[in-house]
């Protein structure tokens, strides 16, 4: 009986029926003094809270004693957490949350930016939008060459941004460089990207006044981030009218694995559509490639990507100097690519970054009788770690190296004494860089780089910064500095005569309101260019002497609009850009424009859902202005403009599904209407009897391209039906 | 002997005690939730929710519950990044949920409506990913318990807002919501707190399919 007393008197007593209760109650606000809506507020590890009301309020009641932790926790807010004794009497609580700005994220760095994601609000692009540009025709350049910045240049196929040469853009996959993007080519035959962009889920290209934890790119940066684990089993199969793939995808829980294989000829084509240029081997590629993806923990993720390419072309083109004698061009390319990366977070607030990346590139050339061949081993290494600091502040620190092995065999004749071409460089750099959100409408991004080339035997320091300020809801103001440096191009370092970084210095000024799926984004620039590499004869091939004595000059206006909610299942985007630039530099005898500057620049991309048809239709329009050219006939250097560049360029993609698999029939065409495009003239280098130097238009291989693609991907387990 | 026979006692009290306590609060807001209207309702649910997860950290149920409110409230909301970060966190609850049951259906089926509601924020560029996700996760759900009846619920929604030209369509979403109407009529949760929703909306969805 005793027992059974007791025993009530410990359930009673459990139950907390005697138990003392303490009221909680009090206020939430934010810096500014407003009512926190909906702010979660509770003893921690119990079920004791509310919910702030309209006015910021709340008031529970707990039947604990002593100390305990009260938690106040609102997303966009870095959570409180506050010791408080509940034996003591409470007054009313008075709290404010901090904004966690990392996590709003109401302002953004945008100048000099462009960037194409599936997943951030702030891209102003998705990655199917590079897909799907007419007359890019699936290439990563083509596509990017739609936006503001990029200067069309049609006979190289390359991107050139904003007065700067190709080399000056640089190619980063998941933060490491790419040591030849394109595929190889031989002059006037334009390359395109090596990288398929189905690989990426996002693309960042900058313009100008990127990170500091991007070295050795005067202009831009083009930042591709591959894709995490694939998301399904699935079999892909590609018909081109240029070629066929096929591809693997196996999916585990937290690993996947593609495999795939492509081979290109343009030899049906080209048999069917007459072409200008007289080919003897058209274009050929095989590629094979694996991409493996570990997810090691939670939050770690290993990454490896590795493809080999191996591609051939040969074509006859007429020699002015021989005009009899055609010269025949031979290149054969190989280029084996890998590239690994491992991410994890470390500890709260910690991540490490690390990557590897490896390149071998082998050019062997024959043209005529003389021969070059050219092989380039690179690797790069890199570690970064990302540390938050308080709410407010995020810390990037990083190390990187390259080492650059290039060997060049050129012989003139087969009998002739080859000379050989040799750089081997080391370049090491380090970088620092912060984001500071100084409130809630400004973010800076200070940074530094100090980087060091064993061959130049060279240090160079730049200094970069970045500032955004929200002037509105929708609006806001962005600015950027820095400067930039990168190392010259093998051809000029092979000399081996005294030569240092080539720098640039750009200023950018940005203004970009974003409402409603409307976008405006007007751009100003100013870049000053050092150092940049001249020698002392017209053509490279004749040069003996070579310095770092040019400099030049661009600047600029551009414009961005895009509208993805005035048509209905439309979207178009125009871009404008405004270009003004002169330099001097490799064997310019003075100052000039260039050849690949044009002053205006204007692309109009329009893409519609036409849904009866089940097709999405696109279709580009760009215009670019006169590019100069020298004509050797006449006074004066760069003297001469070619005519307008004009193209209107179609695609359509219609989609079906055959048996549940997804399948598309893709057509694209360029050139719809036929324009007679010129890219420049190329004259004899010894003028004929009459002291006139002969004349050759630029012109490309024929007036228009056309591709017809079926890509099927067969989901593994699509079958299963509502059973 | 008495003595030693209350210490285990009065633990298997505070046991049972703590059980009912979780069941009893989860209950509450259950059903306050199945009344609310307002975000700010939602809200406050999705809160409580929270607290009851938190406090037990070894309950799969109000783990679940946590991240199904907040997946519900990520539909009541209008700014997109907002509707981001209420399924980042509905995320969290749901990776502690399966932590503690990686078996279970329901799970699975949860999965695949947070991914929907990644969808409904940017059909255009999200759809291919995250239908893809979606497809995955609801498949799963279905191979571990095939009479689950959110499962075909969630898959007919799926294809019912998936353009036909990739599959979808109200033809290929009507057989799962009939499926899904059928298996919900029988279908008798073991206790009052298991997953329960999604008939009514079946229901709907199926009548706009006819």
């Amino acid at each position: 009986m005793k027992t059974f007393t007791l025993l009530s008197f410990l359930l009673l007593l459990t139950s907390g029926v005697t138990g003392a209760q303490s009221l909680l109650q009090g206020q939430v606000q934010d810096e500014a003094g407003q009512p926190v809506i909906g702010a979660n507020v509770y003893l921690k590890g119990l079920y004791d809270g509310a919910s702030t009301d309209e006015t910021g309020h709340f008031k529970f009641t707990s039947k604990q004693t002593g100390p305990q932790t009260l938690v106040i926790s609102f997303l966009g807010f870095s959570t409180l957490e506050r010791e408080i004794d509940l034996t003591k009497t409470q007054s009313s609580l008075r709290f404010t949350l901090k904004p966690d700005y990392r996590q709003l994220q109401m302002v953004q760095i945008s100048a000099g930016a462009f960037e194409a994601s599936d997943e951030k609000r702030s891209a102003l692009l998705t990655s199917r939008d590079i897909v799907t540009t007419a007359g890019a025709t699936a290439d990563i350049m083509g596509a990017i060459n739609t936006l503001p910045g990029t200067q069309k240049v049609g006979e190289e196929g390359k991107l050139f941004v904003r007065g700067g040469d190709s080399y000056e853009t640089r190619t980063f996959i998941d933060g490491l460089p790419v040591a030849s993007p394109y595929n190889a080519s031989v002059p006037d035959v334009p390359s395109r990207g090596r990288f398929s962009p189905f690989l990426f889920t996002g693309m960042a290209f900058s313009s100008g006044g990127y990170s500091a934890e991007y070295g050795q790119a005067l202009s831009s940066a083009l930042l591709l981030q591959s894709q995490d684990l694939a998301e399904e089993s699935q079999t892909g199969i590609s018909l081109m009218s240029v070629g066929a793939s096929f591809s693997r995808t196996k999916r585990w829980t937290n690993t996947s694995l593609a495999v795939s294989g492509e081979y290109n000829n343009l030899r049906p084509y080209m048999a069917l559509v007459p072409q200008r240029q007289n080919w003897l081997h058209m274009p050929e590629s095989r590629a094979g490639s694996v991409v493996f993806r570990q997810k090691t923990s939670k939050t770690g993720m290993l990454k490896f990507y590795g493809t080999y390419t191996t591609s051939h072309l040969a074509l006859k083109q007429s020699d002015l100097d021989h005009p009899t004698k055609a010269i025949a061009v031979d290149l054969q390319n190989q280029n084996l690519f890998l590239n690994t990366t491992y991410e994890e977070v470390i500890r709260e607030k910690w991540t490490m970054q690390t990557g590897f990346t490896y390149t071998y590139n082998q050019e062997d050339i024959a043209a005529g009788e003389a021969r070059v061949n050219t092989g380039t081993h690179t690797w790069n290494a890199k570690a970064l770690m990302i540390r938050d600091l308080g709410h407010a502040v995020t810390l990037r620190t990083g190390l990187e190296t390259q080492q650059k092995n290039y060997r060049q065999l050129y012989a003139e004749t087969p009998a002739a004494q080859p000379r050989h071409g040799l750089v081997d460089d080391q370049n090491l750099a380090a970088f620092a860089e912060a984001d500071v959100y100084l409130g809630q409408k400004l973010v800076a991004r200070p940074g530094l780089r100090l980087e060091r080339s064993s061959f130049l035997n060279q240090q160079a320091l730049s200094p970069r910064l970045a500032v955004a300020y929200q002037l509105h809801r929708d609006g806001q103001v962005s600015f950027a500095y820095g400067h930039f440096y990168q190392t010259p191009e093998n051809d000029y370092l092979k000399h081996h005569q005294s030569l240092r970084f080539e720098r640039a210095t750009h200023y950018i000024l940005n203004y970009q309101r974003t409402a409603d799926k409307r976008t405006l984004r007007v751009e100003g620039y100013y870049k000053r260019y050092q150092n940049l590499v001249r020698y002392n004869a017209l053509q490279l091939q004749n040069a003996t002497e070579f310095n770092s004595h040019g400099h030049g000059y661009a600047r600029g206006v551009e414009v961005f609009w895009r509208d993805q909610k005035s048509i209905r299942h439309g979207d178009y985007w125009v871009s404008y850009s405004l270009l003004d630039t002169r330099r001097l530099y490799k064997g310019f005898p003075k100052e000039a424009r260039p050849s690949f500057a044009s002053t205006h620049n204007l692309s109009l991309v329009y893409k519609q859902m036409v849904n009866p048809i089940k097709t999405y239709v696109g279709t580009t329009f760009s215009y670019t202005s006169g590019r100069p050219y020298h004509n050797p006939n006449q006074e004066g250097f760069q003297q001469n403009t070619t005519k307008n560049y004009l193209d209107l360029s179609l695609n359509a993609s219609f989609l079906t599904s055959i048996k549940g698999h997804s399948t598309i029939l893709h057509a694209s065409c360029t050139n719809l209407l036929g324009f007679n495009n010129v890219f420049g003239y190329r004259y004899s280098t010894t003028p004929d009897a009459q002291g006139q130097f002969a004349v050759q238009p630029i012109v490309p291989g024929a007036k228009r391209f056309a591709l017809l693609a079926l890509l099927i991907s067969v989901n593994d387990g699509k079958e299963e039906s509502a059973r | 002997m008495k003595k030693l026979l209350f210490f285990p006692l009065f633990f298997i009290t505070m046991l049972v005690q703590a059980q009912g306590h979780f069941q009893a609060a989860l209950g509450e807001a259950l059903t306050d939730l199945k009344a609310s209207q307002t975000p700010e309702e939602v809200q406050a649910l999705a809160n409580k929710m929270s607290r009851i997860a938190e406090a037990e950290p070894e309950e799969w149920l109000p783990a679940y519950y946590a991240a199904y409110a907040h997946v519900i409230l990520s539909f009541m909301l209008k700014e997109d990044h907002q509707r981001d970060a209420v399924l980042d966190k509905a995320q969290t609850y749901l990776d502690k949920s399966l932590k503690l049951k990686p078996q279970e259906s329901e799970l699975f089926a949860l999965q695949g409506f947070l991914h929907q509601a990644r969808i409904s924020i940017s059909p255009m560029s999200r759809g291919m990913k995250y239908s893809g996700l979606a497809l995955t996760a609801l498949e799963k759900a279905k191979t571990l318990n095939p009479e689950n009846p959110r499962t075909y619920f969630l898959l007919g929604q799926q294809y019912f807002n998936m353009p036909q030209m990739i599959g979808g369509g109200k033809e290929v979403a009507k057989p799962f919501l009939t499926t899904a109407v059928a298996k919900f009529s029988v279908y008798q949760p073991a206790n009052p707190l298991l997953p329960s929703w999604g008939q009514s909306r079946a229901l709907a969805l199926l009548s706009k399919c006819e």
